[in-house]
């Protein structure tokens, strides 16, 4: 029985944990040895607490309505008391002989034998013999750790590591090792440090050039440098969005059943802007859970709110208001208990928790706080479920409030699709001189009208059945009084001696209509207008306005483009609110340009009833967005600005000649695909679910209910903070609490909980486990932590440096201990196989968005672009066929948006995307704290199969091929450096090189293979190269792509 | 010699301990993953690591026949004379009041008899519906249960109790749980499937939530066969790259990742390398089992299948047993078409006639095969329906309602439990969703108030926290 003794060593001297969470799981009290060295001294939270919990508390706890034998061991009170009909005490405090619970849990009878047998939990000889010592030793009980103040203690004092220590964390982490004597591992190499740093801080591998840099940089302040550089970049934020966007289960759907489409990605957008701007995390639980609350809230502290917004919905027939309404509040308290506290407050919603402290009225009172939110049960108007407020709303609508605002990802996209629109049309046409007189007329327009926008003046208004009507100083055209059925305007403009290319209107607020764009009541409008010039109609190509009402929606969106009716903003349940009172803007862009021309009338018809101020603008250029001021991008004033024009200049000349000359039919097929990409951006405006407060008087009532039945509701609780947590903070008086006051109390000095949850699971993210591994609970059930003091010190700084993200980033990465080989340590496999004292780094698979990122950054396919609305890989065909309420179709993303990062990837609650679900990504229906690390015959599936990563492998192949023309060898040390940022090994070039021969030969006999191999995706082909050369290269590629190196950190 | 901080771990590290010696007593390093893979090895699945199963197993294997959008119980397996009397007149509103109703929340409640008529069948004289003749036929080998109940009255959270015995979101299915403790018997094939076909009417989505392993790792989700493109996702290699390059790929990935092995102290790689075997095998297995050209004309007639792999229910009902034959743990197939809200007397026959006779020839395939003996069959849908009517149709129920199992030491040619009166409660002997959970746990030997995993702190289990029983009356 030579394990027996192995185990009694381990058992008494390391922390093992679980290496995965299904090992913590499945942990049970399996009976062993007890000839274990006991810890000398006991303490019931290190020792005790574990054991109680997990076997006592649900029937001797906190849930008085399940107590038995009205006896409780959660307190000392109850456990030294008297029992029940019995002079007994169930502790007497040392002398375990004279106390109840020893004689019952060392009991053999089974009537008597505690805990009961048919609870399932026997204790083990060597839990009956702590639980024995501890009350001899006087069975003191101690405060959950959790629920105590957090403070700093003094840092360790170290025997033989003093010198090793970067900073405080290797001073606690180096302590704990020497108590154990076990010696800290060797720092890791340069090249696997930085791979790992980049990794962990942005989700990337390093660059070649990063890598090589970092290699011949001999500065002692070398690591920090390139930590500082990672910390900055853009992607940063990015990664640090994953883990957030998975506990507060950020999604694209809602759900339930339908699993509608939810317009939220500038949600994501704020996430990530969050981490790169390092805003402190105190101000990004406000603007969360309150942004709307805030005086002056802006539109980013609106989107913020999306947070209260991510529940599921359901829009299901027969569906019950009130039962979803709970449900949602449910939700809420859940994703709050997760995200903030670290707690699951789940078992609260039908009784008080066996465990922990917080009773169902806790979980209510929670729940109240949101009960201010305009929500509804299900979101339709249905006879059984009538919502009125809600008419209309079909499955294909979007799920409302919104908010429609500027959108940053959406305005930058589009100024670089304008400029790649640019680029292809300089590739048709560069010569200026070709040009010359478009350039020289369209020169002179611009030095007339500088905003490339000829303003027209009305020469002649008729209104056919009255409408009132007067010319403002700006030219524009104001009708007033009140709607007029059945109204046509008719306006009649002289034209300028310009061609004409597109026509702008602009609808403007004006005080005579009580400051609005319309003249309805609620200050809106509708039109339809037409135009001809000299009688002859004109045709438009297409139309879009900044702000409208969509007339119909699909799959929860709306087309980009304005219909024929133009209905003003804002939409139902729309903020801002008052969007009749800013300006509206369309743009009609022409089918053909009407070229220069003397003394013309353009006749612009208005069928409207309603429309206020109007006024009419011109342009011949063809790039045009509606709402932004000039009709014509920067460079191409500048260019037309200039006296001595630049190579590119005159390009962009020439390209603006043909985006404003060419019919629109007749522009190539390349250009309409970028232009409807541009029209796609939707003048830089977005829409994102937000919590919009209702007045006072809606506010819904907040029952408990008993069981969390909704149809039998209890008392009415209003908002108040968990009673078991310190809570002094919180105003007393000034009436009913909100979301703010919660946020307050959240990130208050007195919170014992969510810096220590936050500093816990940033900790998973560097070290590869929590320092108390049980994520997403630091309550009763969780974990002991493996360095209480190093948390708690972790926690205090967090909250002392201001909530500053970054800087507990930094501390982490930094430290020595983060620097340490990983996966290298034989003698740890048995003294501390979960790697728990961090005597080396642990080795750690990507995480599914990265293994997606790190193959397409090595393939050179990687879209740069930050945030934006989602992105759709390619998915298998079909997959949504099960998807009703509307039936889904699933347009793969085509240009650089198929290349974008596994965060952008389109989350479809119910269907997961096969390849974020094979590995291991949460479906975001419920709050996850902790991901699993699973391996399994799917990953491999996708990794050899799904053409993103076939598709990687052949662009891969090609960079390979391109950068390094040299040899085999070369090329093969190349990629190998490419994807694993280290040097090739002289095993790997020999068995490389002959699978390199196999491919070659086997593709060279059979083209047609190669050949179809080479079309799998929509990049670059590789035209040009033998499709048998590159054909083999790519399988050499997907070999490394599949490596367990390549997706592992080490 | 021990630190504070490190005792404390007496939870977790006398059973992790255990394992870790154990997994590289009997696996090597990486045996414990590799054992849990799906279908790769029974070595440890969890029971096994825990002492085994609690009771003899009667069950290996399960196939789940989900009626989605729920099947009416009073057109199918229980008839109600006295409903069919009151037909057309007010509903009792004792039966009724408080009650939870979907659609026919706030209308007038107006008894709907069943428009069928009822047959006794067999020498158990069990009765069934006119719409069922060919479930009629197998009457003596199936175990009708007429008194069961649940507690959600929509579609997607009345799925997601069956299958995972909760209402919140990321549970593990009950083909998870089976997986996790019992692993899988094929190497070769997923252990748990899962397929789905329709009639001609769109109905009520099927999210892949339902077979998701929740909590549990990925691995023990079930494994959905499409009917279009790859059965698998990803299954299918590459255009351009035939089978002996693809094996040629695995081959050196399979070295490479060796090489590591042998500098790295990580027992990932060697869980990575058996991984990329096993899907290997899996390109190879799954075309094959979908092929079903060897299945002759006979069995085709006996499912009714009219062509093969044509995503029917019938020519799934005829996959699902090529997958029990390969050692498939849980097969679950669902059909969708039973929300029969408004004009159910023509929709509820044509969504029955694709739905008897396949189920009726699984049975009866199995036996003659020596199948049915361990494998359990289900048939059956989240909910009822109303014994009111909802215009043309009935609305959802979850009072009381019906469904049917065979095999893998069920009784057979039995009726469990009985609705009142009128079809509206059950109120005999009566099978909670968390029973039927117990129950089918039971046969695979494993004792569900046992068999529990740590989630969220809490001893996790299939049935919950409420009370759950296994219901003996019904196990032969």
């Amino acid at each position: 029985m030579k394990w027996i003794t192995c185990l009694a060593f381990l058992a008494a001297v390391f922390n093992s944990g679980c290496d995965q969470k299904s090992a913590a799981a499945d942990s049970s009290t399996t009976a062993t040895a007890i000839g274990e060295p006991m810890p000398e001294h006991i303490t019931f939270n290190a020792h005790i607490r574990p054991i109680f919990s997990n076997t006592c508390f649900a029937c001797h706890g906190f849930d008085a309505k399940t107590r038995e034998a009205d006896l409780r061991l959660d307190t000392p009170e109850g456990a030294y008391a008297k029992l029940k009909d019995s002079e007994e005490r169930a502790i007497v405090p040392g002398k375990p002989d004279q106390s109840a619970i020893i004689k019952r849990i060392e009991s053999a009878v089974p009537d008597e034998v505690m805990p009961p047998q048919d609870f399932h939990k026997d204790l083990t000889a060597r839990q009956k013999l702590l639980i024995r010592e501890w009350v001899s030793q006087g069975a003191k009980y101690e405060e959950h750790w959790a629920f105590t103040p957090v403070t700093k203690a003094p840092l360790p004092a170290l025997a033989a590591h003093a010198a090793e220590v970067a900073n405080p964390i290797d001073a606690f982490v180096l302590a704990t090792l020497e108590a154990v004597k076990i010696e800290p591992s060797p720092l890791a190499d340069k090249a696997t440090l930085l791979r790992r740093l980049s990794l962990d801080l942005t989700g990337l591998p390093p660059t070649r050039e990063e890598l090589d840099g970092f290699l011949a940089d001999p500065s002692p302040d070398a690591y920090a440098k390139q930590v500082e550089r990672l910390l900055a970049s853009p992607r940063y934020g990015e990664r640090m969005a994953v883990p957030w966007l998975d506990v507060v289960r950020f999604s694209d759907t809602v759900g339930y059943h339908g699993d509608q489409n939810a317009r939220i990605f500038p949600y994501r957008d704020y996430v990530i802007e969050a981490f790169n701007h390092n805003k402190p995390f105190d101000q990004f639980t406000t603007e969360q859970l309150a942004g709307d609350l805030l005086p002056n809230a802006t539109d980013e502290q609106r989107i913020a709110t999306g947070f209260l917004r991510l529940n599921l919905m359901t829009r299901e027939g027969g569906a019950q208001s009130k039962e979803y309404l709970a449900k949602s509040m449910g939700d809420r308290v859940r994703a709050v208990g997760a995200a903030w506290l670290g707690l699951t407050t789940g078992c609260a919603e039908c009784h008080d928790h066996k465990f922990d402290p917080i009773t169902a009225k806790d979980f209510y009172s929670l729940g109240a706080f949101f009960a201010d939110v305009q929500q509804w049960g299900v979101y339709a108007d249905y006879q059984y479920t009538p919502n009125p407020e809600l008419a209309g709303f079909k499955n294909d609508y979007p799920f409302p409030p919104e908010i429609f605002s500027k959108n940053a990802a959406l305005e930058k996209r589009l100024r670089a699709l304008q400029g790649s629109a640019i680029e292809m049309l300089a590739a048709v046409k560069s010569d200026e001189a070709v040009s010359r007189p478009w350039s020289e007329q369209s020169a002179a327009f611009l030095a007339a009208n500088p905003t490339g926008w000829a303003v027209l003046a009305p020469a002649e208004i008729t209104a056919t059945k009255g409408t009132g009507h007067e010319v403002a100083p700006d030219q524009s055209v104001v009708f007033s009084g009140p709607p007029m059925k059945d109204e046509i305007l008719t306006l009649n403009f002289p034209l300028p001696h310009a061609a004409i290319r597109a026509i702008r209107c602009e609808v403007l607020p004006y005080t005579k209509n009580a400051g609005k764009v319309g003249r309805q009541a609620n200050g809106k409008f509708a039109v339809t207008p037409t135009f001809s010039v000299v009688s002859q109609p004109v045709k438009i190509a297409w139309s879009q306005a900044d702000r409208r009402t969509p007339l119909q929606y699909k799959n929860g969106d709306n087309s980009p483009l304005l219909e024929p009716e133009w209905h003003s903003a804002p939409a139902v349940w729309e903020e801002p609110q008052d969007a009749a009172s800013l300006p509206h803007h369309a743009l009609y862009h022409l089918a053909e340009t009407l070229p220069a021309a003397e003394g013309r009338v353009m006749q612009v018809n208005l069928a409207s009833a309603d429309i206020g101020r109007v006024r009419f603008s011109v342009t011949p250029f063809g790039d045009a967005i509606p709402g932004q001021e000039n009709a014509l991008r920067t460079e191409l004033i500048d260019a037309f600005k200039a006296t001595e024009r630049s190579e590119s200049q005159r390009r962009e000349i020439a390209a603006a000649s043909l985006q404003g000359t060419t019919p629109d039919a007749a522009l190539p097929e390349t250009y309409r695909a970028i232009r409807g990409a541009i029209i796609a951006c939707r003048a830089g405006y977005a829409h994102s679910l937000v919590a919009q407060a209702v007045p006072p008087d809606k506010v819904l009532t907040t029952r408990v209910l008993p069981r969390g039945a909704w149809m039998n509701p209890g008392e009415e609780v209003p908002p108040a903070m968990p009673g078991f947590l310190p809570h002094a903070s919180v105003r007393k008086g000034g009436g009913r609490l909100s979301r703010l006051d919660l946020a307050k109390w959240l990130t208050d000095k007195e919170n014992p909980l969510v810096s220590r949850q936050f500093a816990n699971r940033l900790w998973k993210q560097f070290f590869g486990k929590g320092l108390s591994n049980v994520l997403d609970d630091l309550g009763n059930q969780g974990e002991w932590p493996s360095h209480p003091q190093l948390l708690d010190w972790l926690a205090v700084e967090f909250r002392e440096s201001g909530w500053d993200v970054k800087h507990l980033v930094r501390l982490m990465v930094t430290s020595r201990t983060y620097r340490q080989v990983s996966a290298s340590r034989a003698d740890l496999v048995e003294k501390d196989p979960a790697n728990r004292l961090l005597a080396e780094q642990s080795a750690r698979r990507l995480d599914a968005e990265f293994v997606r990122d790190n193959a397409l950054s090595i393939a050179g396919l990687l879209d740069d672009e930050i945030s934006g609305p989602s992105a759709k890989p390619y998915q298998p065909v079909g997959y949504y066929v099960n998807l009703t309420f509307p039936e889904r179709d699933y347009p793969s993303s085509t240009g650089a948006e198929q290349y974008r990062r596994g965060l952008y990837m389109h989350w479809q609650r119910t269907f997961m995307h096969p390849m974020l679900a094979g590995f291991d990504a949460p479906s975001r229906e419920e709050c996850t704290a902790d991901r699993f690390q699973s391996n399994s015959p799917q990953q491999a599936l996708t990794l050899l199969n799904d053409p993103s990563f076939v598709e990687a492998a052949r662009g891969f192949a090609l960079r390979v091929i391109r950068e390094k023309p040299e040899n085999d060898a070369d090329r093969i040390r190349h990629a190998i450096k490419l994807a694993l940022a280290r040097e090739m090994k002289a095993g790997e070039l020999e068995s490389l090189t002959k699978f390199l021969t196999t491919q070659r030969e086997a593709y060279k006999t059979k083209p047609d293979d190669a050949k179809a191999f080479l079309k799998i995706g929509l990049s670059d082909p590789g035209a040009g190269q033998d499709p048998a050369e590159l054909a083999a290269w790519a399988q050499l590629c997907r070999v490394i792509l599949n490596l367990h190196e390549t997706i592992t950190r080490y | 010699m021990s630190h504070p901080s490190i005792a404390a771990f007496e939870r977790f590290q006398q059973d992790f301990s255990r394992r870790t010696f154990l997994q590289r007593s009997f696996a090597g390093i990486g045996g414990m993953a590799l054992s849990q893979l799906m279908g790769t090895s029974n070595k440890l699945p969890f029971l096994q690591s825990q002492g085994g199963l609690h009771f003899p197993a009667k069950a290996k294997r399960i196939v789940h026949l989900c009626m989605a959008g729920g099947p009416s119980h009073l057109e199918s397996f229980d008839p109600k004379p006295r409903l069919d009397a009151l037909n057309g007149q007010p509903f009792p509103e004792s039966f009724t009041v408080g009650q939870q109703l979907a659609q026919l929340q706030g209308s007038k409640l107006i008894a709907r008899g069943s428009f069928t008529k009822f047959q006794k069948w067999g020498e158990s004289g069990i009765e069934i519906s006119e719409l069922f003749p060919h479930i009629g036929s197998i009457a003596d080998e199936i175990c009708v249960v007429r008194s069961m109940v649940t507690e959600q009255i929509n579609h997607d959270p009345a799925h997601a109790f069956m299958n995972s015995g909760s209402i919140l979101k990321g549970r593990p299915s009950m083909g998870s749980w089976l997986l996790y403790g019992l692993g899988a018997e094929s190497q070769n094939l997923p252990g748990y499937v899962v397929m789905v076909s329709r009639g001609a009417d769109a109905d009520q989505p099927i999210s892949a939530r339902q077979w998701s392993a929740g909590f549990l790792p990925s691995k023990f989700q079930g494994v959905q066969f499409q009917s279009k493109g790859s059965a698998v996702h990803y299954v299918g290699s590459p255009d351009g790259v035939c089978q002996s390059t693809q094996r040629q790929v695995i081959d050196e990935i399979q070295r490479l990742n060796g090489a590591l092995r042998d500098e790295r102290v990580d027992p990932e790689i060697e869980t990575r390398i058996a991984q990329y075997e096993m899907a290997f095998r899996m390109q190879s297995s799954v075309p094959e089992l979908s092929d079903m050209r060897d299945e002759p004309q006979h069995i085709l007639d006996l499912y009714g299948v009219k062509q093969p792999g044509d995503g029917s229910f019938a020519s799934n009902c005829l996959l699902a047993r090529r997958m029990l034959e390969r050692g498939v743990r849980f097969v679950q197939l669902y059909h969708r078409g039973w929300d029969h809200h408004g004009d159910i007397e023509k929709k509820m026959p044509a969504t029955a006639k694709l739905t008897d006779q396949p189920p009726a020839a699984l049975v009866k395939d199995l036996k003659q095969r020596g199948l049915l003996e361990d494998t359990l069959v289900i048939w059956g849908g989240e909910f009822g329906r109303t014994p009111m009517g909802q215009g043309s149709g009935r609305d959802h129920h979850i009072k009381g309602f019906s469904l049917w199992m065979a095999g893998a030491g069920i009784k057979p040619g039995i009726v469990h439990g009985a609705t009142d009166e009128l079809g509206y409660a059950a109120e005999k002997d009566i099978v909670h969703v968390r029973d039927l959970h117990a129950t089918l746990l039971h046969q695979f030997g494993i004792d569900h108030a046992r068999f529990t995993t740590k989630f969220q702190g809490l001893d996790y289990k299939l049935t919950g926290v409420e009370p759950a029983k296994a219901v003996k009356a019904i196990m032969a």
